[in-house]
């Protein structure tokens, strides 16, 4: 019986950093400048053109855009800010959200 | 032959041109406006336009089918080139069509200012229209034989 136990418990034990591994990061982005549709083409293009980017939300009336990353993929703040300064608007927050899951 | 086959080529690159044009931004729809397109970013859109003038003794007709192409070279500047065709109908005096003066223009947004859910903008535009069409003056003429300039600030 103890062996089952423990046989179990390291199976979960090795389950768990595979999980964490597997969690997609995902950032909120504070733009300046987001006033219409085509504003919020102008930055989906280039972020699609970013390695790593797996999905887009784009929010006008919040001004926000939400990046979820590929699995292993990440986002730096000062690539965040080269993105949208290119898309021709202002980063003025960068946050790492907690994944929907 | 060869300019029915040039007229049929350049309709069917404007109507490729205008299926994937996209609506530009929030600008007039008649006068020039400050914003550029994205690093990167480009748009082609179709222009048509028709134009009637009746004079003491002739009338004349006149259309343009014009595309237009612009790149963005960084968020702030964009470069572009508006190549027209050009069909023109004097009643009495022949007809002409072709190519008409290219225009060459440029875009430079020199101040902006990014607000949450607004942008402020300043630009200045510069355009040169390019003698390329037929200035032959013994029938209508599809271009004005002379370049011209326009610079605009907006």
């Amino acid at each position: 019986m103890t062996r089952i136990i423990r046989t179990a418990v390291f199976a979960l034990s090795l389950l768990l950093p595979v999980t964490a591994f597997a969690a997609q990061a995902r950032y909120q982005l504070q733009v300046d400048g987001l006033a219409c549709p085509f504003c919020a083409y102008g930055i989906e293009k280039q972020l699609t053109r970013t390695d790593g980017v797996k999905n887009i939300e784009i929010d006008i009336n919040a001004g926000t855009v939400t990046v979820t990353m590929a699995e292993g993929a990440a986002m730096t703040q000062a690539q965040a800010d080269r993105i949208v300064k290119d898309a021709g608007f202002t980063l003025r927050g960068f946050s790492e959200v907690p994944t929907q899951d | 032959m060869m300019k029915k086959l040039f007229f049929s080529t350049f309709m069917g690159l404007a109507a490729t041109a205008a299926l994937h044009a996209p609506a530009r931004a929030h600008g007039p729809l008649f006068s020039p406006a400050p914003e550029t397109i994205f690093k990167g970013g480009t748009e082609l859109t179709l222009g048509l336009h028709t134009e009637e003038a009746t004079g003491t003794s002739e009338h004349e007709t006149e259309y343009d089918v014009t595309v237009e192409a612009v790149y963005g070279l960084t968020a702030d500047w964009e470069a572009g080139v508006e190549v027209p065709y050009t069909k023109r109908d004097l009643d009495g005096g022949g007809d002409a069509n072709g190519i008409g003066d290219i225009t060459l223009d440029t875009k430079y947004q020199f101040w902006g200012r990014n607000l949450p859910g607004a942008q402020y903008k300043a630009s200045a535009l510069l355009k040169v229209k390019l003698p390329t069409g037929d200035d032959d003056s013994h029938r209508p003429t599809t271009g004005r034989g002379s370049s011209s300039f326009i610079t605009s600030e907006q």
